[in-house]
């Protein structure tokens, strides 16, 4: 094998890593925005006497949420910079729920309401990796793990080939804060010299990597990020976000990850959840046409945004900013499924199933 | 009879109002080293983020969605509300509301006493002045002149843009880019300072806004002149919320207020969750609620004062401030306000607030009824008159075709070419605000298309959707927004027959619109007409006599509103003969005491007070922190 053949394929196998990195952040969105919106809001909850109920932990999840949508640009970013293309709408890399990470290495996640165990399992998502050694020459179980791998990969690639050699991607592609809609945080551009890009895309993992795990913070909560705001507050990582549910607690950025949250109070009212049905499918509607169709509707907008982003990385970036009305269309129509109770009598209500619709040729 | 307590402390600086103004200069005098204290009348709401969402849940669950809906009206605090205007008839006052209404037209305004103020229902719109506002009487012979003229603003204006976070496009601000035929000849070059850009890009414009831009380049006559003769053109409004930073195109930023700013942050909610509104996301809600602090709100401002310097600002709510107190010399010695401890409960404790110097930024009419009650600022007379608002009439009808209506903020553009020129000797300024919301404003759509449907045209299932889904998609509005002049039998005073259950003195208040801006607001109805008539639009426009604003012209019979836009009570001048406060907004009469606010402002023009407002707020907030470093009595 020549150099340059080494080369080609060290740069397919980190395209490939970016493009399964991009898949996972997006595999994690649904579930967690299946258990963010079976919490009843607030003032539905009683009409006779608004409380308010579980705003907290639907906030809590959201920003998790709006910070996955960040690390998928980011992904995008460094995949773009590097000549890869981007995938968001090929059937056969979307995930199927419910669904194991990391081809299997890691945990599953499912499609459920808000419990304490789904968000337990949330949990187990964002854990930090425990041998950071054995990550980074490939042996990862976790999403901490994963993208130490990635991490040292395209490092080493860099050292191995010359940056120049590795960032080869067209800056036009770069999603900029210009597009980007700005909810959880900045995005980084992979642009300048080679030096330069390496430098931003490193960085860009990193951000991922802090603001997921909070793995390498000197085992603070804290994720180096400042919220924007006068008190200068840094944010904490998700596992920590998904632990102050648990624990009914805010974290601070200085508490130790071994121990307890030690903020204020945050309230949260199990019970005021819809009774969805566990990881729904299309076979739990097949003798309500009327939940089939509202799910029909919903997966033809969550294709839609699909479809959306793959366009935004790859051709037209501007096609970013029309996604967000397709994101509030998608928030309807599950909270409207799962409000809705099954014909067997269960008691249990329908809910989206997330399932690509591949464009039919016309 | 209570007796009053003295506070333990005494502040640099003591401020009645926690609303744009107060907050703004707490932020200032605060960072200046200075210790301020606020006096808050509203209800105890500085829990910012867990209050905002009990707002949110009040709104979602009131029936009517006025401006005040989510917001408390207690009866320890009344705050005039939308719903208690009616017609005044004969001689008898209309003391329906909290407003004391002599008339002979009702004024339509209203505010909100909280804390954080109206900029908690505010629309967001931040207009600058036109430099001809400032001049009035010497270009036109109306009104009066303001004591300074634009480009003394002007770096107030940046200031103002950059703390409430103003998304807009400085090329497209231009008064030649509005495609304004501007009455000084001058007045286009330097209107923004070379350089100086607004924090944030423009907001989109709606689908509507490109509908009714088919008309641009349409000529209207206003006036006899040829001369005057205008070109359509639909503009992008300024607005206080936030859309995409601006990367400065200079490395070295870009200067506001002789400062250098690199690239602006926007600021999400107040409290915990600041990710969330750090973009417009399209609500349709801007009034009278943003549910997720994407637009502008005082709060945001306090906050960052609280956390300037912690122990230099203190804020007391639920504080009324009830009477200003003087010492032999004339000079401030003391605010009593009355501390109520159960919201909505009219029993309180008798304190006394002492500072150095003392704010009065309550709002124009608060500022006043508390100025009158203290039998302060007597000299010029002016106390309370020149009360003035933009009279909004609204045109609306059927566009051709779907457009969209009910998305996104409540407006993002407007026609702005009416906002000056040569016509301004006989007839008001005005601007023509483009509706986002259908007929909603004009007729309580959609709601009310339900009701009509079902009654009158005895539909329902899916004949009610499609009749709904057609004749709403056309809805379009057109609002118009006209000057008024200052007259001194516009004024708020008070009777001591008119008290709120505090025992506080209600403003009575006397209005009505003269020929001038009658003039104004008949020009913008043709205006609207050709426009409808250009666009294929249906005119449904429907003025009743029996309407609360109803008035004629020339003739015809038209109903006005009011805009929210309370200005002129004490104004600033030349002379305490003519005015209640100097050109930095200290009173004439009293030392140590300000006044603060749209009250100051000695003409409305057509820009939304609030950018003025807040630039003056800068203004004062200097001379303030001035006349406390030199400190000490007379």
């Amino acid at each position: 094998m020549t150099s340059k053949d080494k080369l080609e394929k060290e740069r397919a196998t980190l395209c490939k890593l970016f493009q399964d990195a991009l898949i996972l952040e997006l595999t994690t969105i649904p579930p967690y925005a299946t258990a963010c919106y079976s919490i009843l809001e607030q003032g539905q909850y009683d009409r006779s006497e608004p409380t308010i109920v579980n705003a907290e932990p639907i906030e809590v999840i959201r920003q998790v949420m709006v910070e996955e949508m960040l690390h998928m640009v980011l992904a995008a970013n460094v995949m773009n910079s590097i000549g890869g293309t981007p995938e968001l709408n090929n059937p056969k890399l979307l995930p199927k729920y419910p669904q194991p990470l990391l081809n299997g290495r890691g945990p599953t996640v499912y499609l459920r309401r808000f419990t304490p165990d789904q968000i337990k399992s949330f949990r187990a998502v964002e854990t930090a990796p425990k041998d950071e050694r054995a990550a980074k020459s490939g042996d990862y179980h976790t999403i901490g793990g994963f993208y130490i791998y990635i991490r040292e990969r395209l490092r080493k690639a860099c050292n191995t080939y010359g940056d120049a050699a590795i960032f080869t991607g067209n800056e036009v592609r770069q999603i900029t804060n210009a597009d980007y809609f700005g909810a959880g945080g900045e995005v980084i551009e992979v642009i300048g010299t080679p030096s330069q890009r390496r430098k931003a895309a490193l960085k860009a993992i990193k951000k991922i990597m802090d603001e997921g795990e909070g793995a390498d913070l000197g085992h603070r909560a804290g994720d180096n990020d400042i919220i924007p705001g006068p008190d200068h507050r840094e944010d904490v990582a998700h596992y920590f976000k998904f632990n102050e549910i648990l624990h009914s607690r805010y974290y601070k950025p200085d508490d130790s990850i071994d121990g307890p949250p030690t903020g204020g109070d945050l309230i949260v009212d199990w019970s005021a959840v819809s009774p969805m049905r566990d990881d729904p499918s299309e076979r739990d509607f097949k003798n309500a046409p009327e939940i089939a169709e509202i799910s029909a509707e919903f997966n033809a907008a969550w294709s839609g945004l699909l479809d959306g982003l793959h366009i935004a990385f790859n051709t037209d970036k501007t096609a970013l900013r029309s996604l967000v009305p397709a994101m509030y269309d998608i928030k309807s129509l599950a909270q409207k499924l799962m409000r809705i109770p099954l014909p067997d009598g269960s008691g249990e209500t329908a809910g989206p199933t997330w399932t690509y619709l591949a464009k039919r040729k016309s | 009879m209570n007796a009053i307590t003295d506070d333990d402390r005494t502040y640099d600086v003591v401020i009645v109002g926690a609303g744009f103004s107060g907050a703004i200069l707490a932020k200032e005098l605060v960072s200046a080293g200075h210790t301020v204290l606020i006096l808050e009348a509203g209800a105890d709401h500085g829990k910012t983020w867990e209050t905002y969402r009990s707002y949110l849940d009040q709104y979602y669950l009131s029936l009517a969605k006025t401006p005040n809906s989510p917001y408390p009206d207690l009866p320890t605090l009344p705050s005039p509300s939308v719903l208690d205007i009616t017609a005044v008839r004969g001689t008898e006052p209309d003391t329906n509301g909290y407003f004391v209404q002599r008339g002979p037209l009702p004024f339509g305004s209203n505010y909100l006493r909280a804390y954080g103020g109206t900029s908690l229902h505010w629309l967001g719109t931040s207009l600058r002045m036109m430099p001809a506002d400032f001049e009035m009487q010497s270009r036109f012979g109306q009104g009066v002149d303001w004591p300074f003229g634009y480009k003394d603003i002007r770096s107030d204006y940046e200031r103002a843009e950059w703390e409430i976070g103003v998304s807009a496009d400085a090329e497209e601000q231009t008064p030649r880019a509005l495609g304004i035929k501007t009455s000084g000849k001058h007045d286009n070059r330097g209107y923004f300072a070379k350089g100086y850009d607004f924090p944030m890009h423009s907001i989109p414009s709606s689908y509507i806004d490109g509908f009714f831009a088919r008309a641009d380049g349409m000529p209207i006559e206003i006036g006899e002149d040829p001369k005057d003769t205008v070109k359509l053109k639909v503009s992008r409004t300024p607005q206080g919320r936030n859309s995409t930073p601006r990367k400065p195109k200079n490395a070295n930023g870009i200067p506001v207020g002789r400062k250098m700013r690199y690239q602006f942050r926007p600021r999400g909610s107040t409290g915990p969750f600041a990710y969330m509104g750090q973009r417009c996301e399209g609500n349709s809600s801007c009034i009278p609620i943003c549910p997720i602090q994407a637009k502008y709100n005082a709060m945001k401002t306090l906050e960052d004062a609280k956390h300037i310097r912690k122990h230099h600002m203190k804020t007391i709510t639920q504080a009324v401030a009830s009477k200003v107190e003087l010492a032999e010399s004339g000079r401030v010695s003391g605010i009593v306000y009355k501390k109520y401890s159960f919201s909505g409960v009219a029993q309180y404790e008798l304190r006394r607030a002492k500072g150095k110097q003392y704010v009065l930024a309550g709002g124009a009419v608060e500022n006043v009824t508390l100025a009158l009650a203290s039998e302060i600022c007597r000299t010029s007379g002016e106390l309370g008159r020149n009360l003035m608002d933009h009279p909004y009439m609204m045109t609306w009808g059927s566009a051709p075709e779907p457009v969209g209506p009910f998305r996104g903020p409540g407006s993002t553009s407007s026609y702005a070419n009416f906002r000056d020129g040569t016509f301004r000797d006989r007839t008001a300024a005005h601007r023509l605000e483009i509706g986002n919301w259908g007929w909603n404003f004009a007729t309580g759509a959609p709601n009310t298309d339900v009701a009509r449907f079902v009654e009158q045209e005895n539909l329902f299932g899916k004949a009610l959707r499609d009749k709904l889904y057609h004749d709403v998609q056309r809805q379009v509005r057109i609002g118009t927004m006209v000057e008024q002049l200052p007259r001194s039998t516009n004024r708020v005073t008070i009777d001591p027959a008119y008290r709120t259950p505090m025992g506080e003195y209600r403003p009575v208040i006397s209005y009505d619109l003269d020929d001038y801006s009658r003039a104004g607001l008949a020009t913008a109805y043709d205006t609207c007409t050709q426009i409808f008539q250009r666009l294929g639009i249906r005119n449904h426009t429907a003025y009743n006599p029996s309407d609360a604003g109803y008035f004629t012209y020339d003739g015809r019979g038209y109903t006005f509103f009011g805009a929210g836009h309370l200005v002129g009570t004490h104004r600033i001048g030349t002379h305490p003969r003519n005015s209640v406060t100097n050109d930095v907004m200290r009173t004439w009469d009293h030392d140590n005491l300000w006044m603060v606010g749209a009250g100051s402002m000695p003409t409305i023009a057509t820009s939304n007070p609030t950018l003025t407002m807040s630039a003056m707020a800068y203004r004062a907030s200097r001379a303030i922190s001035d006349a406390v470093r030199k400190g000490g009595a007379k």
